[in-house]
């Protein structure tokens, strides 16, 4: 693959009988690994590495594209960019070593730098639209255009084209269209389909977790690699509640997130708004097939979502309801519970990820909190020269942004039903009115408190201990409840 | 061999206050340069407390406060918290209220192990919370254990996650010696996991005794 093959360049020692002005020019300002990766360096010399005239470390560079937002900004990347098409010539050459010099050297970057603001550009753009961004993108049009003279650049030309759809506001993101797949599972629609009114319960769920899945997964395609940089993602304010769609006030790992509550608020305000429990049952039922049809098709953002909202308190005390739910059901959830345990840092999840065969969701906090590790816990400079920046705190960095990257790109093969979707988001939505004091309220009409009773080993989920033990705190927690809520 | 105790331990507060920091530099005692939190281990220390070998398995979701439907999950699982706030901001201490009322629900005990941490001590100047308005607090939380820590100059870090370890063992001694009656409270869902918890107490506590 490309990854090893960018492994095995770096792997190439340098060469020792090289001249002199075929070196690089900052190498002392650079601290490899023993793999020959780097490790740290000046901003100069990182910006060198990226354009090498004698090898191409396709992961250093992706590294780097992925990350510049934690080490500098486009203006100081163009400008040292740009400075490499036109390199001072080394003092002292004759005029063989001038034309190798060209050759070997300033030939090769010069391509090298078109390339790399041509996937920078392309692939990588993080810059917000900004009239200074545009300023940014013609100085470097100018300057390419000035540089490559009237013979061009290889590449030079393609580069220029982005850079002028940037310019004219056009998305250049080469959006994967799946193409009509004869294997595309035929979708499972309810009998009443055309009346357009049905009911939750009449809904197949193996349907409904595909759209769910089609649901989430635009929610995870919609996050930024420049959202997940820095903490950036504490920065803006939920403020919003109850309109997720491409609300522009939402970054995109916001909108997952608030998604991902109301989902459980919709799971956990469904159940308790049923009277009877043979109602409640059945919706607990069906959104444990749910959640397992979630899993075979490995979206784990839906299937947290959903089992954290069967877990909270109120529904999790109805135990003379959990203790209706078949046996086979019960252990379906306590086999995804088990699956997205938190023990030993998700370990059984993070297999499960791993062996996964794309297309995935993966469950979007475990990235968030691997990244706040990441920047939390690797100092960014190297501690014996402050000016060496820490790129090997980048390249974990990158890691997790490549594997984000890698399953927002592989669509799912599904059919999307408006009908269900419409309806689906709408009941979703509908969630939350009920509010966790609600819930508690809720909780306790639909099977009262039994002080202190123990029904032993009857098999249900017990849950009043819960109540008993703590009763008098009933009233402050309902309040911070909902002080919690308040601040979502 | 020594025989080795493992406990969990959940850290807690709202988002920017500093929680991974202080979880970051407690499991990395010495210094490592490259810290990486994806593996299996990121989170797992082994210390000393009294004299015994204890393993602790952090769970620190710092980065995702927001998934608030998931905390209840989160809470289910520590025998111990640290709430930390952080001393620049009286907001993220008024949260740890909140954050307490929820874990006596869930774990249903009032006197579940606590440890608040006033993080940023290093900021002196920045200062919103008056220590005494922090210790106030934690008088009236049963006298929950106050510490003031800076996870930049590694200040009374070790201290804090040793003090909640502490508090759990001897919690743990105690509960050994009362009868199985607050088990019968705990819910069905659990028995079975507590169940090979306790197998896994009994067998750890025979060499324990030796001890």
């Amino acid at each position: 693959s490309n990854m090893e093959l960018a492994r095995t360049w770096a792997a190439v020692p340098p060469n020792p009988n090289q001249p002199a002005y075929l070196k690089l020019d900052h190498e002392d300002e650079v601290i490899y690994n023993a793999g020959r990766s780097v490790k740290a360096g000046t901003f100069v010399a990182l910006v060198e590495q990226l354009t090498r005239h004698d090898r191409l470390d396709i992961l250093y560079n992706e590294t780097f594209l992925l990350t510049y937002p934690t080490f500098t900004c486009a203006a100081e990347l163009v400008e040292h960019l740009l400075q490499r098409l036109d390199l001072p010539i080394p003092p002292d050459l004759n005029d063989d070593e001038y034309e190798d010099w060209l050759q070997e050297k300033q030939d090769p970057i010069r391509i090298r730098t078109v390339n790399i603001l041509k996937a920078w550009i392309e692939r990588y753009w993080v810059e917000p639209p900004t009239e200074a961004t545009m300023d940014l993108l013609r100085y470097i049009e100018s300057t390419v255009r000035a540089a490559a003279g009237p013979e061009g650049l290889p590449t030079c030309a393609s580069l220029l084209t982005i850079i002028e759809h940037r310019l004219s506001g056009r998305d250049i993101l080469r959006r994967l269209v799946s193409p009509i797949d004869p294997t595309i599972p035929k979708s499972i629609l309810p009998r009443n389909m055309k009346k357009l009114k049905f009911q939750f319960l009449d809904l197949d769920a193996t349907e409904i977790a595909r759209q769910l899945t089609i649901i989430e997964s635009q929610f995870y395609a919609r996050i930024k690699s420049s959202e997940c940089l820095n903490k950036d993602w504490h920065k803006k304010e939920i403020h919003v509640p109850n309109r997720i769609h491409n609300h522009p006030n939402y970054s995109g790992v916001n909108a997952m997130i608030a998604h991902s509550n109301q989902i459980a608020n919709w799971v956990a305000e469904s159940i308790l708004s049923q009277d009877e429990t043979k109602k409640r049952v059945a919706l607990i039922k069906h959104f444990v097939s749910i959640a397992d049809n979630c899993n075979t098709l490995n979206n784990f953002a839906t299937l947290l979502s959903i089992i954290s909202g069967l877990g909270v308190s109120p529904v999790f005390r109805l135990q003379r309801t959990w203790a209706q739910v078949h046996i086979r059901i019960r252990t379906q959830l306590e086999t995804m519970r088990t699956m997205m345990c938190t023990e030993r840092n998700f370990t059984r999840y993070r297999e499960r990820l791993r062996i996964a065969q794309p297309p995935c969701v993966p469950f979007l906090g475990i990235h968030l909190t691997d990244l706040t590790f990441i920047t939390d816990g690797n100092p960014d400079h190297t501690p014996a020269s402050s000016s060496m920046i820490n790129f090997q705190k980048r390249a974990l960095l990158a890691r997790i942004l490549h594997e984000m990257r890698g399953y927002q790109s592989m669509p799912y093969n599904l059919r999307p039903v408006g009908e269900i979707q419409d309806f689906l988001i709408a009941e979703i939505h509908k969630a939350g009115e009920m509010g966790e004091m609600g819930m508690y309220e809720r909780s306790l009409v639909v099977e009262p408190r039994e002080g202190g009773e123990d029904n032993g080993d009857a098999g249900g989920q017990k849950g009043q201990g819960v109540f008993a033990a703590t009763g008098s705190h009933l009233g402050s927690v309902v309040i911070a409840s909902m002080a919690m809520r308040g601040r979502n | 061999m020594r025989p080795q105790r493992e406990y969990h331990i959940v850290v807690l507060g709202a988002g920017g206050v500093g929680k991974s920091c202080l979880t970051a530099q407690f499991v990395q005692n010495v210094w490592i340069e490259s810290y990486d939190p994806t593996i299996e281990d990121s989170y797992r220390k082994q210390i000393e407390v009294d004299g015994r070998q204890c393993i602790l398995e952090i769970l620190d979701t710092a980065g995702t406060e927001q998934f608030t439907a998931m905390r209840e999950l989160y809470m289910k699982q520590g025998q111990g918290f640290l709430l930390v706030f952080s001393i620049t901001s009286m907001s993220s201490l008024n949260e740890l209220s909140e954050l307490r009322e929820q874990i006596i629900r869930i774990k249903e005990d009032e006197k579940v192990p606590i440890v608040i941490v006033g993080n940023k001590s290093d900021l002196e100047e920045d200062r919103a919370v008056p220590r005494a308005r922090a210790f106030a607090l934690s008088q009236t939380w049963g006298n929950a254990p106050y510490y003031e820590t800076s996870a930049r100059r590694r200040a009374n870090v070790n201290e804090v996650f040793i003090d909640l370890c502490r508090q759990i063992i001897r919690k743990d001694l105690q509960g050994n010696s009362k009868s199985s009656d607050s088990d019968r409270k705990r819910d069905n869902a659990n028995r079975q996991d507590r169940r090979k918890e306790k197998k896994r107490q009994t067998r750890r506590k025979g060499p324990c005794v030796i001890l």
